[in-house]
């Protein structure tokens, strides 16, 4: 059968190569003042940016973690080392230029495969620096900017970054929000003029190859009114015994009768701690679509928040979760109306399967502004075995009468009939549950380009033929 | 006398503290005297008083601190439905609060084997009357039996009142819980059920309606550890004026639940726009083989229906105030004794 | 013809979110006790019709004006156009839980008229009623609409119409999806109402069973938003047999 064939030829190998690090720069371990003046001095920060890092690390060591989401002890940041340049670290805009092995690696994630074929722009980052940026011609030429943060704060929209830069998510938002603004490196800038529709999607891969290591790379993008984009985030990480951290940050500005639209496949090795934190800002009449799949980690917090500031704004949210054997993946999402006519949709699904832990945590908050609002949010939670743990944790906090507000959440688990009456037609009870999964998670399947979409039935694969194998 | 600022409903599974809603800080608790319930007993029941409560272990909504400050200040009121007995007349408890009196009352009931009852507990104080009361009642369900019990509160409009409930209910056992919150000025609501038994049932009906700067706060639990143990919690109500409500409520599903189905509903009608709604349903879920639901709708009426009712000839606040008083009478109609029911109409008349 | 009750000239209609237009210009004038029928072929705007001149606010009138027993009720609310005396029986009828059927009618009777009625004397009246209609007296204490089936809700549609009494009653599609047994009953009904009341009918249909029994006045050909014919009722059984297509092809050579 071929199904059966397709579950066997994907392997975990496929994203847990590795190579040497030996001939990369890496900072020592830990974080104190003295780590993070280097980073500035290896970045060439403007004086801003170097008194941002160390007020935030200030910030930082002043804040308590959270006391509410999975435990964090397995990460020390006396071991975690914050800053790795690749060898020969030059940003290249052709692949040939890029080192041997690091090309290499995103050969084998199929990353300039994807790009001839299907995207308008890829940058490709790996440990702390991008290594690869382009963008297509014809999308430069329509005025759309997409580098590098770093250059792009020393070229003629350094100011335009200095305006938005950590405005949205500020140091203050939490512990690492803090550890991000002190020493974020990497990342990728978009701009969008306004009315410019950028009709096939910009992408940014991410892959951490250092043991013990922090990626913190920073999104900043701004699309101006009237303009559309799709940009796509990849992630992935080798597999190595200590903890490796990701506290990345993503700032959206969305502007008047705009639309962006966000895909994350998040697929980073299991001893990856994923504190990330992704934000948007909707102005009048615009719109930001969330799409997510979250697949890796050992331990995620990850709730991209939308903040509906202009009357009509809207905010659509659609993710999957997958927690597999050891992993404990605390996703959702928080949504805030604060301007008349506003809506929000979210759209969940979580697996939890091997003693996976998955929660769903979300907020969705009215404020007294938001009248004429509507809110609709729907969780389902499938339970794949009596060893794991699925937990809903929605809250709602509505301050105006003139709203309406749906929530509905189900957990449960795959019917017996289901399996039975997919084995009465011929398939095995693994396949008939691969399938049902697929299945349940098709929300998220339906909304990813087809390339994508089938990378995570695949990943849904592996994680489903893990347990039964 | 004791008096001091506690922590109160605070949710089994934590989120966001700037939400506000993990748990709420109350000040100035103050622990009062025994209060002198006039009851009526049917025959079957006995009545006794001890010192400590034997359930003294069981959690209750409210939770720790408030237990603590109680302490053994007061005596403990004990109903024991005897085995069997299944009286016709229910257990009545009125609490008719007198003015500034701060009072304390601590009831432990236990339904034994295969008994069922009915314990309605009305609470009632002049219109304007302003105290500061507590009632906690533990009850423990024994195999086979059912208890009904119903709390009616027609509190003054300057009334602080606490009322936590705690309890056990084992195999086949059944506790059907109807509260209807219909005046004070801060009520603080809990309750904590633990559904031990093999097809263990637990119903919650609770309605409410809230005006002026009234401010309702409330945590239910519904742990399940019995196989095939089965809950469903509703929550109807009403926000008016400038009033606010926190609702959690939480389906604990626990390893070992095996078949348990837990169903919870909140629908709040919102009437003004100045009112203040927090929800935050949580499903936890540590066993495979269950089947938990949340459904919550929070907001005006429908549109189609207001169209619909008006084309009759209602008037916008018309309408509102007649789905406003259906969804108390829902609840309301479930009270089998027509003493209560008519009660509660008269209250709501004159209100 | 006798005194004019209902006048709606030059009516435009949009859907309120968008600007589309549904009603280009209509103009219908129904006399006190007449007996009208709207018919017209899917989509030609019939029950918008019926719902602008209740004040449906999912739509907006943007030219035009509703004229009812001499007072321009063009932006009325939909309570008070009610009130006035116009009553619409509605496609989908809404369920409303909390609410049973009998309560709602007495509520909405004591409003309209602003006295208190006897609650024995509202009861003979309501089970007299229901029996006319065949409907289980059970349903009167069953929440309004609420697991009615299709034929059942309009069997409650048209026992509100009975006992608020309107002047002017719309019925919007009133016969669809009925058995031929539940379209007798309702038939029944509406000849009580012409017969006991003596109030004014617009009938929107696009089939004719219902209005086999009933002495009609007026017939409206209704498409893509205009009126594009008026005749007596000679026309319903011209439609019957030839179907809406001359009608249409006139509206063409226009």
């Amino acid at each position: 059968m071929k199904e059966k064939a397709e579950v066997h030829d994907i392997d975990r190998s496929m994203y847990d190569f590795r190579y040497s690090e030996d001939d990369a720069f890496k900072l020592k371990e830990g974080l104190t003042s003295d780590i993070v003046e280097q980073i500035s001095k290896e970045k060439n920060d403007p004086q801003w940016m170097a008194d941002f890092r160390q007020k935030s690390l200030e910030i930082y060591n002043s804040m308590d973690v959270p006391e509410w989401g999975p435990p964090i002890d397995g990460l020390d940041m006396d071991h975690i080392v914050t800053y790795v340049r690749p060898k020969n670290n030059k940003m290249e805009s052709d692949w040939k230029d890029v080192p041997e092995d690091i090309k290499d690696t995103f050969e084998k994630l199929g990353i300039p495969q994807a790009e001839r074929q299907s995207l308008a722009g890829v940058g490709a980052q790996y440990d702390s620096e991008l290594v690869y940026h382009n963008v297509k011609k014809e999308v430069a030429e329509q005025g759309v900017i997409y580098s590098d943060v770093e250059s792009a704060l020393h070229g003629p929209y350094g100011d335009m970054i200095k305006d938005h830069f950590m405005k949205l998510i500020t140091p203050r938002d939490h512990k690492f929000a803090a550890l991000h603004g002190a020493v974020w490196s990497g990342g990728s800038f978009v701009y969008v003029p306004a009315g410019v529709h950028v009709s096939i999607p910009l992408q940014s891969y991410f892959r951490l190859n250092a043991a013990g290591a922090g990626q913190f790379e920073h999104t900043l993008i701004i699309v101006e009114d009237g303009a559309y984009l799709h940009f796509i985030e990849g992630c992935s990480a080798p597999k190595y015994n200590v903890a490796n951290l990701h506290a990345g940050a993503v700032e959206l500005f969305v502007g008047k009768n705009a639309t962006l639209r966000y895909s994350t496949i998040e697929n980073w090795s299991k001893n990856m701690y994923n504190l990330n934190t992704k934000r948007a800002r909707v102005e009048e009449g615009g719109k930001i679509e969330w799409i997510s799949g979250s697949f890796g980690s050992h331990v995620s917090y990850l709730y991209p928040m939308s903040v509906l500031e202009g009357a009509g704004a809207r905010s659509e949210f659609t993710s999957v979760t997958f927690a597999g054997k050891g992993q404990n993946l605390d996703t959702g999402c928080k949504v805030v109306h604060n301007a008349p006519d506003t809506s929000s949709y979210v759209n969940t699904r979580s697996i939890s399967k091997d003693g996976g832990i998955s929660t769903f945590r979300s907020a969705v908050v009215i404020t007294p502004k938001a009248v004429r609002s509507k809110s609709s949010v729907s969780c389902q939670s499938l339970m794949l075995d009596d060893i794991s743990r699925s937990d809903t944790i929605p809250a709602m906090d509505i301050r105006t009468g003139q709203c309406d507000v749906g929530h509905e959440a189900r957990i449960g688990r795959i019917s017996d009939e289901t399996v039975f009456y997919l084995m009465s037609r011929g398939m095995s009870e693994e396949d008939a549950r691969a399938l049902i999964v697929s299945g349940f998670a098709d929300n998220v399947g339906k909304e990813l380009p087809l390339e994508y979409a089938v990378e995570m039935n695949n990943l849904i694969r592996l994680e489903m033929k893990g347990a039964i194998g | 006398m004791d008096n001091k600022t506690i922590k109160v409903n605070r949710i089994p599974s934590l989120t966001w503290n700037w939400l506000h809603m993990n748990e709420t800080v109350v000040s100035d608790v103050e622990s009062g005297s025994d209060f002198i319930i006039e009851q009526d007993i049917p025959s079957g029941v006995s009545v006794r008083e001890s010192e400590i409560s034997a359930m003294s272990d069981e959690k209750t909504g409210i939770g720790k601190e408030l237990s603590d400050l109680i302490g053994n200040s007061v005596p403990v009121h004990e109903y024991i439905i005897e085995k069997n007995e299944k009286p016709e007349d229910p257990v009545r408890l009125e609490f008719n609060f007198k003015e500034k009196e701060k009072s304390v009352s601590l009831i432990d009931i236990y339904a034994r084997e295969n008994s069922e009852s009915y314990v309605i507990m009305t609470y009632r104080s002049e219109k304007e009357a302003s105290n500061g009361s507590i009632v906690q009642t533990r009850y423990h369900i024994a195999p086979g039996a059912i208890l009904h019990l119903i709390q009616v509160q027609m509190l003054g409009s300057g009334f602080r009142f606490i009322n936590d409930i705690g309890g056990t209910i084992e195999n086949d056992g059944s506790f059907d819980l109807i509260q209807l919150i219909l005046g004070g000025h801060e009520s603080y609501y809990g309750a904590y059920n633990t559904l031990s038994g093999k097809k263990s049932n637990l119903n919650v009906d609770i309605a409410y309606d809230l005006g002026g700067d009234s401010n309702l706060d409330m945590n239910y639990v519904a742990y399940h550890t019995g196989k095939k143990s089965v809950c469903n919690i509703n929550a109807d109500g009403v926000l008016r004026d400038k009033s606010k409500k926190l609702f959690r409520g939480t389906i604990d599903f626990r390893r070992g639940s095996a078949g348990a189905k837990g169903d919870e509903m909140e629908n709040v009608l919102l009437l003004s726009d100045t009112i203040g709604n927090r929800t935050i349903p949580v499903i936890l879920c540590d066993e495979e083989d269950v089947e938990g639901n949340h459904g919550a709708s929070i907001g005006r009426l429908d549109d189609s229906l207001m169209f619909y009712l008006e084309s009759r000839g209602l008037d916008p606040s018309e309408v509102n105030e007649m789905m406003a008083r259906a969804r108390v009478d829902a609840v309301a109609d479930r009270i089998r004794d027509s003493k209560t029911r008519d009660e509660i109409r008269d209250y709501l008349d004159k209100k | 013809m006798s005194e004019e009750l209902l006048k709606v000239s030059g009516l435009r209609t949009s859907v309120a979110d968008e600007d589309k237009e549904i009603l280009h210009g209509v103009d219908l004038t129904v006399g006190l006790g007449e007996t009208h029928v709207i018919m017209g072929p899917n989509g030609a705007g019939k029950s918008t019709l019926g719902s602008s001149i209740m004040g449906d606010p999912r739509y907006k009138k943007t030219a035009g004006k509703i004229v009812f027993k001499g007072e321009d009720i063009t932006d009325l609310s939909t309570d008070k156009i009610a009130k006035m005396g116009i009553f619409l029986s509605f496609q989908n009828p809404i369920e409303v839980p909390g609410i049973s059927l009998s309560n709602f009618i007495r509520t909405a009777i004591e409003n309209k008229t602003g006295e208190h009625i006897r609650l024995w004397d509202f009861k003979k009246e309501l089970e007299k009623t229901m029996e006319i209609l065949n409907m289980d007296p059970s349903y009167a204490d069953r929440d309004l609409n609420v697991g009615f089936s299709g034929g059942e809700k309009k069997k409650a549609e048209i026992l509100q119409l009975l006992m608020l009494k309107p002047d002017l009653a719309i019925l919007d599609e009133t016969d669809s999806g009925l058995d031929v047994d539940a379209v007798r009953t309702v038939s029944k009904g509406i000849e009580e109402y012409k017969k006991s009341v003596g109030g004014a009918l617009l009938i929107i249909t696009h089939s004719t069973r219902i209005l086999e029994s009933l002495a009609v006045d007026r017939t409206h050909v209704l498409a893509d938003g205009k009126i594009i014919f008026d005749g007596d009722s000679s026309v319903i059984d011209d439609i019957n047999k030839n179907g809406f297509e001359k009608y249409l092809a006139k509206e063409d050579e226009r």
